[in-house]
């Protein structure tokens, strides 16, 4: 079988993974004046940082898996780079989500008992344990894990602000060939040293306000 | 990116080491190589004990202009601690199609302490400048770093600066690695927003209480905290996070 059929179903927003409660810090953005007009900068910015981060841990931790390597310094490389705790809470909250299903989906992968048995794995890590098993490339993994976020904040979008959903969905379009050459980027990492790390202030000031918000649509 | 070591034909290297504590006073040892005519930043012994010094990183010509590469080592010993200061910031100027790199490895043996109030590093139209930061340490070893970065001066489009920023403990295992490639486009919703300072202020190893200085503050996976601001201008920035790093 193609790993088309297994990516279509990881990138499916109908996934009961929890991908509902994320906007991806645009809850926060807007409520710090960002307009519906900059939701595509926003979009960018992301790609270019956080989602870099998330892409390249989850190819390091793919190349592991196969070559039986440990873990744990890809789990320390990405918390490294992911200075905002509710950042790396949200992280691992989805891997858990993610990480029930993909249990169901492969009872018996080797690849998901390890990742299981890590402490609290991030989302990435999770991810890589279900490419490890299905046979996902790490270009398309890279790929997953950028079409993904896009997908998330602009479906976040159209709760937040007064958007033509036919708009957001362009948004996403135009910025696949972004998510390519983030794909394609990461996709030869193999050492957790070498994992990126874009930051983006203001990303990780705005996870970190919107923590401490009591009034909110998205968890994060 | 290897070496910490420039190419002195046209860069300088700045030591500062202060020794492990034995005896009455601690032992500090500075030194300056590379050309006469680099710029370099010349450390100046203000004051030093039994455990502690103090030093100002003073610059010697006009700095940053293209080609140049300062680069400052700084090592503390076991139980000793260091007090490094910064008369004044520095302005990286229009390089015209120049570049210059601005490079720091601190290296903090066990229970030593450095604090480092940097001044406002300014990144002027046209400049194109790289700014290093390595930090290793050891158990017990504490730091308190503050960097403020300004896009431009006032009124002023902003330069390059692409800046990696790196920490690890003796061991091996990452505290906190960053990259930020700034200049004109990364005035963008997420990134820095409209802001062109960006302020940081760095705490490894120290007893922060949890709930001290708030806004702004990031903690770290493996302890440590840096608390970041965005702003417009640099006296916008809060002096809170600086005392809590530095009295906790």
């Amino acid at each position: 079988m193609s790993d088309d059929l297994l990516m279509m179903l990881l990138a499916d927003a109908r996934l009961p993974v929890a991908g509902h409660t994320q906007s991806g810090q645009l809850e926060a953005a807007v409520r710090s004046g960002l307009t519906a007009d900059q939701v595509p900068v926003f979009m960018r910015s992301r790609l270019a940082s956080v989602v870099r981060v998330e892409a390249g841990t989850a190819v390091v931790a793919l190349h592991r898996l196969r070559a039986g390597l440990p873990l744990e310094p890809v789990l320390d490389a990405w918390a490294a780079r992911t200075p905002a705790a509710p950042m790396r809470d949200t992280s691992r909250t989805l891997g858990r989500a993610l990480l029930r299903l993909v249990r169901r989906l492969f009872p018996d992968s080797t690849h998901v008992a390890e990742v299981a048995g890590l402490k609290r794995p991030c989302r990435p890590l999770v991810l890589a344990a279900a490419a490890a098993t299905g046979g996902i490339a790490p270009t398309s993994l890279g790929r997953l894990v950028a079409y993904d976020d896009l997908q998330t904040v602009a479906s976040a979008s159209l709760k937040l602000l007064p958007l033509d959903p036919l708009d957001a969905t362009s948004w996403v379009h135009d910025l696949l060939p972004e998510a390519e050459r983030l794909a394609t980027g990461v996709a030869p990492l193999t050492e957790p040293h070498h994992i990126p790390a874009p930051s983006a202030p203001q990303l990780d000031l705005w996870a970190q306000t919107h923590a401490h918000t009591t009034r909110r649509l998205f968890s994060a | 990116m290897t070496t910490s070591t420039p190419d002195l034909a046209s860069g300088s290297l700045t030591r500062v080491r202060v020794g492990a504590v034995d005896g009455g006073r601690v032992r500090v040892e500075t030194d300056v190589t590379g050309p006469s005519t680099a710029p370099a930043l010349r450390p100046m012994l203000l004051a030093s004990d039994a455990r502690s010094a103090r030093i100002s990183l003073v610059p010697d010509g006009a700095m940053l202009l293209a080609g140049d590469q300062v680069t400052v080592e700084v090592e503390v010993g076991e139980g000793a601690s260091l007090t490094l200061i910064e008369p004044a910031g520095t302005v990286a100027y229009d390089m015209d199609g120049g570049h210059a790199s601005w490079t720091v490895a601190i290296t903090l043996a066990a229970n030593a302490s450095l604090v480092w109030a940097g001044e406002p590093f300014v990144v002027s139209a046209g400049a194109d400048v790289t700014r290093d930061t390595r930090v290793t340490l050891a158990p017990g070893a504490r730091l308190a770093l503050r960097e403020t970065v300004v896009l431009g001066r006032h009124r002023e489009r902003p330069g390059r600066v692409a800046t990696t920023w790196s920490a690890h403990q003796a061991d091996g295992r990452p505290l906190l690695i960053e990259s930020l490639d700034l200049d004109a486009r990364s005035l963008a919703p997420g990134i820095l927003g409209q802001h062109r300072v960006l302020a940081s202020v760095t705490a490894l190893g120290r007893d922060v209480p949890p709930d001290a200085c708030p806004d702004g503050r990031l903690d770290l996976e493996c302890g440590g905290t840096l608390w970041r601001h965005l702003a417009g201008e640099t006296h916008e920035v809060p002096a809170e996070p600086w005392e809590c790093a530095t009295t906790g």
